[in-house]
C-alpha cells in the first residue's frame, strides 16, 4: 500500500477529528493536510505547491465552496490531474450530476454513525492505496 | 288768238283734269287699300307682342318656379341669373351674387373641370355631371348637373344648366357602404386594437375629420380607457400618446358612458363637461357602444370647425356602435382571457423558481440540520470507546438512547426532505410496471416471518415515476408491517381497473384506525404512535404523490379490524 499525501477540504472541526481519529484508529500511514475553506486550500496548493496525491472535499463550505473550488482545480492545467473525492452529508442529485459533470473520481455521503464512518472511510484508503498515483511533473 | 286755238287749249286742259281726277282715284284707292294693310299690319304686331308677352312670363315662371336649381352663366363661369333654388343650393345671401361656379368646386374634384367644360363646348350640351362643391357657407355638397350652350346669332355666349342636390343621396350610398365595410373589415379579428383601429379608420373617413377615438369601459377601474385612436393622437407606431382614463360620468364621453344616450356638442367651448385631449375641437359627437344594455364602450369624434356634425350622422354612429357591440364585447372577454392567461403563466414561471429555490433551501437546511447529528455521533462514540472500561451499563444504556434519538432525528429531516422534494422536478412520461415495483419492494423492505404480505391480481403498468411509485407503496406497506400487532398478520394488495383510472388497494388485519383520525392522518406531523421509527410524514408524502398523479386516498378502517388504505391512480 502507497503511502498517501491528502488534502482535506472541510470547514467543520469534528470532521477534522474524525478523519484524523478515523486514521489512527486504523492504523493508517496517510498523511492528512488540512484546509478550512477553499480559499485556504487553493492556497496550499499554489503557492505551497503542496502536490496531494488526493483531494477529499466537502461542499457545503463558507466562503469558496465545493463546487467552485472543484471548477477552480479543473481549469488549472497544473493541478486538474489530481484525483477529487467528494465527500458530504448532501445527497442532492443536482449537486451530484453537476460534480460528475465537472469531473470528480467518488462522491461518497458521510454516514450517521461513527462506526459506519470508520468503515467507509477503510474501504476508501484501501482502495486509493491501491492505486498507482504518480506526479505528472 | 283765234277761237280755234282757244278751243284747242280747253280742250288739252280738260283733258289734264280728267287724267289728274283719274290718278287721284287711283291715288286715294290705293291709299286705302295701304291704310287697310297698314291697319292689318298693326293688329298682327299686337297679337304677336302679346304672344311674346306671354311666352316670357311663362319662361319666367317656369325659371323662377322651377324646384330644381337654374343657373345661367357665361362661358368663364361666371353666374349671370339663377333661381331661388339655386340660391338655396349653393347658400349664397342674393340671386345676385356674381361669384365664379368654377371657384365653389371641391379641390379633390378640381380636375373634372376642365374636361367638362370642353364636353360642353364641343356637344353644346353635358348630362349626367357629378361633382362635388363647397358652398358659399364652407359645407360639402355633391350636385348633379344638365347643361346646355345659349347661343345668340349662332355664337356661343353662354350656358344654361339644371343643378340638382345628390349629396343625401350619395351619403345614403356611403353610409350603407361604410357600415357593409366597417361589418366586413371586424370579421375574423380578435383583437380588440385592431378591430377598434379599422372602425376609427372608417368613421374618420366617414365623418370626413381627422379625430376619433374608442373607448371602452373598465369595470374595475370604473373608468373609459382610450382603446384605439385616429390622427394626431398616435405616435410614430400608431400606438395612442399620453392614454387618459376618463372616470364614468366624467366629460361628455364619460357623461355618454354612464347614460347609453349620445350626444352631438355643436361647440365645446359653451359645454363645460369637455375634457381637452390633445387639442381643443369644437364640434364632438359621441355615442355609447351596448352590449346587452349595458355600455361598454365609446365612440367619439371631434371636428375643429363648430356646428359641424350632423343628426344623421350621429344616427350614423349609433348604427355603427350597435353593430360593432358583439364584436367589442367578445374582443374585451379575449383581451381578458389573455390577460389572464399571462399572468397565469408568469405565475407558474415565479412559482417554477420559488419551487426550485425551495428546493435548494431544503437540501442546505438538511445538510446543515444532518452536520450536528453526526458530530454527536462521532464525539459519543469517542466518548465510549475512551472511557469503555469506566461506564456502567445504565451509562451504557443511555449512550446507545442517545444514538437511538439521534437516528431518529436524522430520519425525520431525511423524509422532511423527501416530502418537499415530491413534484418538484418534472415527471417524465416514464411507464412503470407497478407489479414490479411491489415484487421488487418484497425483497427489499423486513417482512417478520408472521406477516404475509400478498398480491392479489396482477397490478397494471402505470405513466408516473418509478422512484414516486415505489415510494407509495413503499409507506403504506412498510406502515402495515410496522403496526401489525396480531400473531398471524396478513397485508393484500389488490387493484380495481376504473374507466379512467385504477383503485389499489392496501388491506391489513393491524390495530385499526379510528375513523376521527381518518382525515388527520394524511397531514404532516400527524404519527398516531410514539414510535421511534415514525416520524409522521410517511403517510403526508403517501397523498402528496397520489395528489400528483390526479388521484385520490381514503380509508376503510374500524379499531381492532385492520384497515384498508384506497387510491386512485390515473391511467
Amino acid at each position: 500500500m502507497h503511502n498517501l499525501k491528502v488534502l482535506l477540504v472541510e470547514d467543520d472541526m469534528i470532521e477534522v477529528m474524525k478523519l484524523t481519529r478515523a486514521i489512527s484508529t486504523l492504523q493508517l500511514p496517510h498523511k492528512i493536510i488540512e484546509a478550512g475553506h477553499g480559499e485556504a486550500a487553493l492556497e496550499l496548493l499554489e503557492q505551497d505547491k503542496l502536490n496531494p496525491d488526493l483531494i477529499l472535499l466537502d461542499l457545503n463550505m463558507p466562503k469558496m465552496n465545493g463546487i467552485e473550488f472543484l471548477k477552480n482545480i479543473k481549469n488549472n492545467i497544473d493541478l486538474n490531474y489530481i484525483p477529487i473525492i467528494i465527500f458530504t452529508t448532501s445527497s442532492n442529485p443536482r449537486d451530484l450530476q453537476e460534480v460528475y459533470r465537472i469531473g470528480v473520481s467518488g462522491y461518497i455521503l458521510k454516514p450517521l454513525k461513527y462506526e459506519d464512518y470508520v468503515k467507509k472511510i477503510d474501504s476508501l484508503f484501501n482502495y486509493w492505496g491501491m492505486n498507482e498515483l504518480r506526479n505528472f511533473k | 288768238m283765234n277761237l280755234k286755238e282757244i278751243h284747242k287749249w280747253e280742250k288739252a286742259l280738260a283733258q289734264e283734269k280728267a287724267s289728274r281726277r283719274s290718278a287721284e282715284k287711283i291715288l286715294e284707292k290705293k291709299s286705302a287699300e295701304l291704310k287697310e294693310v297698314n291697319r292689318k299690319l298693326e293688329a298682327s304686331h299686337a297679337e304677336l307682342l302679346s304672344l311674346y308677352d306671354k311666352t316670357h312670363s311663362q319662361l319666367q315662371g317656369v325659371f323662377e318656379n322651377i324646384v330644381d336649381a337654374y343657373v345661367i352663366m357665361d362661358l368663364s363661369g361666371n353666374i349671370l341669373k339663377m333661381n331661388d333654388a339655386a340660391v338655396n343650393l349653393l347658400e349664397f345671401d342674393t340671386a345676385y351674387d356674381e361669384r365664379n361656379l368654377i371657384t365653389l368646386v371641391d379641390p379633390d374634384d378640381a380636375s373634372k373641370i376642365i374636361p367638362s367644360f370642353k364636353e360642353l363646348i364641343k356637344n353644346g350640351s353635358i348630362t349626367n355631371f357629378i361633382i362635388k362643391i363647397l358652398t358659399a357657407k364652407g359645407r360639402s355638397k355633391s350636385v348633379h348637373i344638365n347643361a346646355s350652350i345659349i347661343y345668340e346669332d349662332k355664337i356661343a355666349v353662354g350656358a344654361q344648366g339644371i343643378v340638382r342636390d345628390i349629396t343625401s343621396d350619395i351619403e345614403k350610398v356611403f353610409v350603407i357602404e361604410t357600415l357593409n365595410n366597417v361589418a366586413k373589415a371586424i370579421l375574423g379579428k380578435v383583437d380588440i386594437h385592431e378591430i377598434a383601429s379599422v372602425i376609427t379608420s372608417h368613421i374618420t373617413q366617414y365623418l370626413n375629420t381627422e379625430d376619433c377615438v374608442i373607448y371602452v369601459v373598465n369595470e374595475k377601474r370604473q373608468t373609459l380607457e382610450q382603446i384605439e385612436a385616429y390622427g394626431n393622437k398616435l405616435n410614430e407606431f400608431n400606438e395612442i400618446k399620453n392614454k387618459i382614463e376618463i372616470p364614468l360620468g366624467q366629460g361628455i364621453v364619460g357623461t355618454v358612458a354612464k347614460t347609453g344616450k349620445s350626444e352631438l356638442i355643436k361647440d365645446t367651448s359653451k359645454d363645460d363637461r369637455y375634457i381637452i385631449d390633445d387639442d381643443i375641437r369644437y364640434s364632438e359627437i359621441t355615442v355609447p357602444i351596448i352590449s346587452d344594455g349595458k355600455v361598454i364602450g365609446v365612440i367619439d369624434s371631434e371636428h375643429l370647425s363648430k356646428d359641424y356634425f350632423t343628426n344623421e350622422q350621429l344616427l350614423m354612429l349609433e348604427n355603427i356602435g350597435s353593430l360593432i357591440a358583439m364584436k367589442i364585447k367578445s374582443a374585451i372577454n379575449f383581451r381578458e382571457r389573455q390577460k389572464v392567461e399571462l399572468k397565469n403563466i408568469k405565475l407558474l414561471e415565479e412559482l417554477e423558481k420559488s419551487n426550485e429555490a425551495l428546493q435548494e433551501y431544503a437540501h442546505v437546511v438538511s445538510h446543515d440540520l444532518k452536520s450536528p447529528l453526526r458530530s454527536i455521533n462521532a464525539l459519543i462514540s469517542w466518548i465510549q470507546e475512551d472511557n469503555k472500561d469506566v461506564f456502567d451499563t445504565s451509562s451504557l444504556e443511555n449512550f446507545g438512547l442517545i444514538e437511538m434519538t439521534l437516528e431518529k432525528m436524522e430520519q425525520l429531516i431525511s423524509d422532511i426532505l423527501l416530502y418537499s422534494s415530491i413534484g418538484s422536478d418534472d415527471t417524465e412520461k416514464q411507464h412503470t410496471d407497478v407489479n414490479q415495483v411491489v415484487k421488487d419492494l418484497k425483497k427489499i423492505l423486513f417482512i417478520p416471518r408472521h406477516i404475509k404480505v400478498d398480491i392479489l391480481n396482477k397490478l397494471p403498468v402505470i405513466v408516473g415515476e418509478r422512484a414516486k411509485l415505489q415510494q407509495l407503496f413503499q409507506n403504506l406497506i412498510s406502515n402495515a408491517i410496522k403496526f401489525n400487532d396480531k400473531n398471524k398478520g396478513f397485508i393484500e394488495i389488490d387493484v380495481l381497473e376504473k374507466k379512467s383510472f385504477y383503485q389499489f388497494s392496501i388491506k391489513d388485519n393491524g390495530p385499526g384506525i379510528e375513523k376521527k383520525y381518518h382525515d388527520k392522518i394524511f397531514k404532516i406531523f400527524h404519527s398516531l404512535n410514539a414510535s421511534n421509527s415514525s416520524s409522521g410524514i410517511g403517510l403526508a408524502i403517501v397523498k402528496k404523490i397520489v395528489n400528483l398523479f390526479n388521484g385520490e386516498i381514503w380509508l376503510e378502517s374500524e379499531l381492532n379490524e385492520g384497515a384498508t388504505f384506497y387510491f386512485t391512480l390515473k391511467k
